[in-house]
């Protein structure tokens, strides 16, 4: 079964002189959910002293329709169709709330159910996936969905995920600011022209029981 | 990829970098760019200028009728318009490449250090230095609405420009732009 979002998009924080400014607050600078692509999506960055200098944050955030998913599935992926990449091989795939089911505002910057902005990596957020191999452009990045994404997708009407850098999401007691400037990925969003290049979700349902019954 | 190898595009108020999905540059900086220019003219002498932008700097230092003007630009759809701009001023030299490795420098009365995503930036206060007359001044873009000092100089003062910025992505400036001022 594929499943394309209902609404998706990013929020940003932009050129802030700190890092905890740009990870740890709040809400974000820029934001949409009508937008076919990003260059720089999904973020932790900081950019050089001078003209558009300073520490970036980018997440990007999808809502799915599960309503059809009442049996907890055999598998699920996500499915990211790449634009560019410039230094994050490895991106997350962490629960979002429901904020983001209506609209995807700058108020969702932090819309992550059990987020900590100062949480390492298994502790700030719930964790559901992780892309592998690297960030491909050109071509569907594969981010295998664990358990806790496939109790979700039965037991609840939606999913919601949000995308962020190993960066963002690693940052125990927040020392570990990005040191680069090309720490981001980009990707297609849902209002891509067609759908070749959409967001989606796969699942692959039980298969359906057999009952091997006699006569009584 | 590096700055100089995006395309930009351009308007009558911005540059923007679709790569980088901000504005490289925009008008409402006028009022940044006029102090700026008058700074480092103080004397009106020997001017580097490095980065040219929308040339809204380069204006205000022609205005203030300099010995010479120098400018040093990278990218190469901004160096046509920078090519464009110097026809009949006899007074601009223009050097096309990345400050940190072109050749045919001076010294200088006044230099301004106004680039966009800049790699190269641990280097500026020992080029800077370098290439500043006895006397001279040198400011530099300040990307927050603060005193900043990323390039280590030995002493900076800081002079407040009241500005109404457009929306944008580059810059937290809201209201004031903190002008560093270095004096040799």
């Amino acid at each position: 079964m594929t499943i394309y979002p209902t609404i998706d998009g990013y929020v940003s924080r932009n050129a802030e002189s700190t890092w905890a400014d740009a990870h740890e607050t709040l809400t974000g600078d820029q934001a949409s959910s009508n937008i076919t692509f990003s260059n720089v999506g999904i973020r932790a960055s900081l950019a050089p002293p001078g003209r558009g200098g300073g520490y970036y944050v980018s997440r990007c955030f999808f809502s799915f329709n599960t309503t059809g998913v009442t049996h907890v599935p055999k598998a699920g992926r996500l499915y990211i169709y790449g634009r560019t990449n410039g230094n994050i091989n490895v991106v997350h795939t962490v629960k979002a709330t429901s904020d983001i089911e209506s609209a995807i505002t700058t108020a969702d910057f932090d819309s992550i159910q059990d987020w900590d902005p100062r949480g390492d990596f298994t502790g700030a957020a719930t964790y559901y996936g992780t892309n592998t191999g690297g960030w491909s452009t050109g071509g569907y990045n594969t981010i295998i969905l664990r358990q806790n994404a496939l109790l979700d997708i039965a037991g609840q009407d939606r999913l919601n995920i949000c995308l962020l850098a190993q960066r963002d999401i690693d940052n125990t007691g927040g020392s570990f600011p990005p040191p680069g400037s090309t720490d981001y990925n980009g990707l297609y969003f849902e209002d891509s022209t067609g759908t070749s290049r959409n967001p989606y979700l796969d699942i692959t349902q039980q298969d359906d029981a057999v009952f091997f019954g006699a006569n009584f | 990829m590096a700055f100089k190898d995006n395309t930009l595009t351009f308007s009558d108020n911005q540059i923007w970098d679709p790569v980088c999905s901000m504005e490289v540059m925009m008008n409402w900086e006028a009022p940044i760019m006029e102090k700026s220019a008058e700074f480092i003219c103080h004397n009106s002498g020997d001017i580097l200028e490095i980065g040219f932008g929308m040339g809204i700097c380069s204006d205000y230092i022609q205005a203030q009728g300099v010995n010479s003007h120098t400018i040093i630009e990278i990218h190469p759809q901004i160096l046509e318009r920078l090519n464009t701009w110097a026809i009949g001023k006899s007074n601009v030299t223009v050097i096309e490449g990345d400050w940190n490795s072109v050749s045919g420098l001076g010294t200088y009365d006044g230099i301004f250090f106004d680039t966009f995503m800049d790699e190269n930036y641990d280097n500026f206060k020992d080029f800077a230095l370098a290439r500043i007359k006895s006397g001279g001044k040198i400011t530099y873009w300040n990307n927050f609405e603060k005193e900043d000092n990323p390039y280590a100089f030995d002493s900076v003062s800081y002079e407040q420009v009241s500005v109404i910025p457009e929306d944008n992505y580059y810059t937290k400036i809201q209201s004031n732009y903190y002008m560093p001022k270095v004096e040799i």
